[in-house]
């Protein structure tokens, strides 16, 4: 398969522009706006990234897959690392193809440093006009490709935009091959439990420290607003969370059952419904177990009358 | 005084906006006159402090934080005495986002921060003021320190009716301390003439600011040793709280009158008694008010004069 690349940086003297340094030539500005999206989530604490990190990113819509590396550019480049104030820089690089996909490129920084070369191309500009130029490039890039197969996570994966679903850093790998199946689906791996992580527009992270799965609940903006004013301050309430037994992950529904957060009035009410219930069962259950008692009594006394 | 108000810093990419803000949020958690700066996000404080920390351990390149390429508001307190006087909210931006079209989302936002700040810090990069202009020079260095756009800017707040303080910081003034303060001064004053002019109604300070003398010889491994960078943030809060001052005089002024008026007469004295109470109630109340504010604007203006250049309607106070 071939792929298109999208790549965001700063260069020495222009800012990092508001077209990318170089995008696919058949992104409309509604998908350049929904890219922008999870590209600057991959960006958020960029200082996190000086110890060496790589942020890998998958995220699709109805079209298009993006899969993406986010890491200082050192990383990727042993030239052109800082900006003209000595700055050092740090980029997103990714891949993009139409959705869906059999194969994924490799999760491999060696995989995604040859895409560093569309900054070299632009890194001297200056200039308003370069800030604004768009540069695009077709599906016509090579890259090492692992093959993407179903798997338990399939259903796991979190595609709900309201939803957030925290995954072991340990799921990393299997994460990055089922992000590739669940169309809408956003993962960003190897992140940490900040409010800006939970609160962003990924709708499953990766997280150090995490044991089991787990579902939390935000009021997230949907797609729609997000295409709106992508940078809208979303902040709204404390998350509540719940875990997902590994048990409930393999369901046969095809679906992940998941445990809901309910209302503390919801829980009582609904243990008065159950407890009703339980009455109502009990007592049809003696009436049953009485009538069959009757039945019983009946039989006995036509034998003995026989 | 539970007020929070906005204030927008315009400037252009690597003028110094974020490293303003670090080293001001750094000094001002230690205090200046009793005067502080903290955050109600203890997430954001840990972020600031420890990137503070790291540009004043690290040597090399890595000092300086990575250049910002997304827009956020941070919150901050004001206060005195560990007493919280005011709240702030802080735009912090990509640079670049000041020369882009509306359509951009990044600029959309700036204009409307802008557009409800009570006060406007224009971050101008010392780099451009290391030598004398000529005339030339100045309309190169009113582009290349995005003063030609902060004025457009500035014309549209003013425009949407408001009537913000601006505070002219000279980031990096390391660079420029070889020459006197004063020549900077009235470059400045030539590159920004509308805010000095006589009925502009412009209340300006000229706040040179430095996060380290030895920075201008060695910006990889020279001290960090921040000077003046709390100045800004303190005059947008003085020039606010003087005009709640004036605010609160004016009703006590009122409610003085009114409690006067209603007391003329035996009769009227003895029939107006519950609602004079009243009158009399809220004047002792702001005078009170207006007691607490003149003392801390009097600490704060203390610590002004001393350091920034201030000018009303375009005389030098």
């Amino acid at each position: 398969m071939t792929w298109a690349p999208i790549v965001h940086s700063r260069t020495a003297h222009l800012d990092f522009r508001s077209n990318f340094i170089v995008s696919p030539h058949d992104f409309t500005d509604r998908d350049l706006t929904w890219a922008k999206e999870y590209i600057l989530a991959t960006t958020t604490y960029p200082e996190q990234l000086r110890s060496g990190g790589v942020r890998w990113s998958i995220f699709s819509c109805k079209r298009y897959l993006v899969a993406g590396a986010t890491c200082m550019s050192r990383e990727l480049s042993e030239d052109c690392v800082h900006d003209q104030f000595g700055r050092p820089l740090f980029a997103f690089v990714g891949y993009v193809t139409k959705w869906p996909s059999t194969v994924l490129p490799l999760k491999h920084i060696d995989a995604f440093r040859p895409l560093y070369e569309f900054v070299r191309q632009r890194f001297d500009e200056q200039g308003q006009r370069h800030a604004e130029k768009r540069v695009v490039c077709g599906y016509d890039r090579v890259v090492e490709e692992i093959l993407v197969g179903r798997s338990d996570m399939d259903r796991t994966i979190n595609s709900e935009p309201g939803l957030l679903h925290v995954f072991p850093i340990e799921l990393c790998d299997k994460l990055w091959v089922a992000a590739a199946y669940a169309q809408g689906s956003s993962v960003v791996l190897d992140v940490s439990m900040e409010p800006a992580w939970l609160k962003g527009p990924f709708t499953n992270i990766a997280v150090p420290g995490v044991e089991s799965i787990q579902r939390r609940t935000w009021n997230k903006a949907s797609p729609e607003e997000i295409a709106a004013n992508p940078y809208a301050n979303r902040e709204t309430h404390v998350p509540s969370t719940s875990r997902i037994p590994h048990s409930d992950i393999n369901v046969q529904s095809g679906q992940p059952r998941v445990l809901v957060d309910e209302h503390p009035l919801r829980r009582s009410v609904s243990g008065v419904v159950a407890f009703f219930r339980g009455a109502v069962s009990e007592f049809l259950r003696g009436s049953s177990r009485e009538t069959k008692c009757k039945d019983q009594n009946m039989e006995d006394r036509h034998r003995s009358s026989d | 005084m539970t007020t929070a108000i906005k204030i927008t810093s315009l400037g252009t990419s690597g003028a110094g906006k974020t490293c303003f803000m670090l080293g001001m949020y750094s000094a001002m958690q230690l205090g200046v006159r009793g005067f502080t700066f903290s955050t109600p996000d203890l997430d954001l404080d840990l972020r600031l402090t420890s990137e503070w920390r790291n540009l004043v351990d690290t040597q090399g390149d890595d000092r300086w934080p990575p250049p910002n390429d997304k827009a956020q508001t941070l919150m901050f307190d004001f206060n005195f005495g560990f007493k919280r006087i005011m709240g702030f909210e802080w735009y912090d931006y990509r640079g670049a986002a000041l020369n882009e079209t509306t359509k951009d989302e990044q600029l959309g936002g700036l204009l409307r921060h802008l557009e409800q700040s009570e006060a406007v810090i224009l971050c101008l990069d010392g780099n451009q003021f290391a030598v004398p202009l000529d005339d030339s020079g100045r309309t190169v260095v009113g582009a290349r320190t995005g003063v030609l756009r902060m004025n457009q800017l500035l014309q549209k707040v003013r425009t949407a009716g408001k009537n913000p303080s601006v505070i002219v910081t000279i980031t990096k003034f390391d660079v420029c301390s070889a020459r006197p303060a004063e020549e900077i001064v009235r470059e400045i004053k030539e590159l920004l003439n509308p805010l000095f002019i006589q009925g502009g109604k412009w209340l300006v300070a000229l706040c040179p600011i430095t996060l380290g003398r030895a920075l201008s010889n060695d910006r990889l491994r020279g001290a960090i040793d921040p000077k003046n960078v709390h100045l800004p943030v303190t005059f947008a809060i003085h020039s606010v709280l003087s005009n709640i001052l004036d605010e609160k005089s004016k009703r006590r002024e009122s409610a003085d009158a009114s409690a006067r008026s209603l007391r003329d007469g035996f009769l009227a004295s003895w029939w107006n008694r519950a609602k004079i109470e009243k009158f009399q109630r809220e004047a002792e109340e702001l005078r009170r008010q207006i007691g607490d504010i003149g003392s801390n604007l009097h600490l704060l203006g203390t610590e002004l004069v001393q350091s920034a250049y201030i000018y009303y309607d375009g005389v030098e106070q």
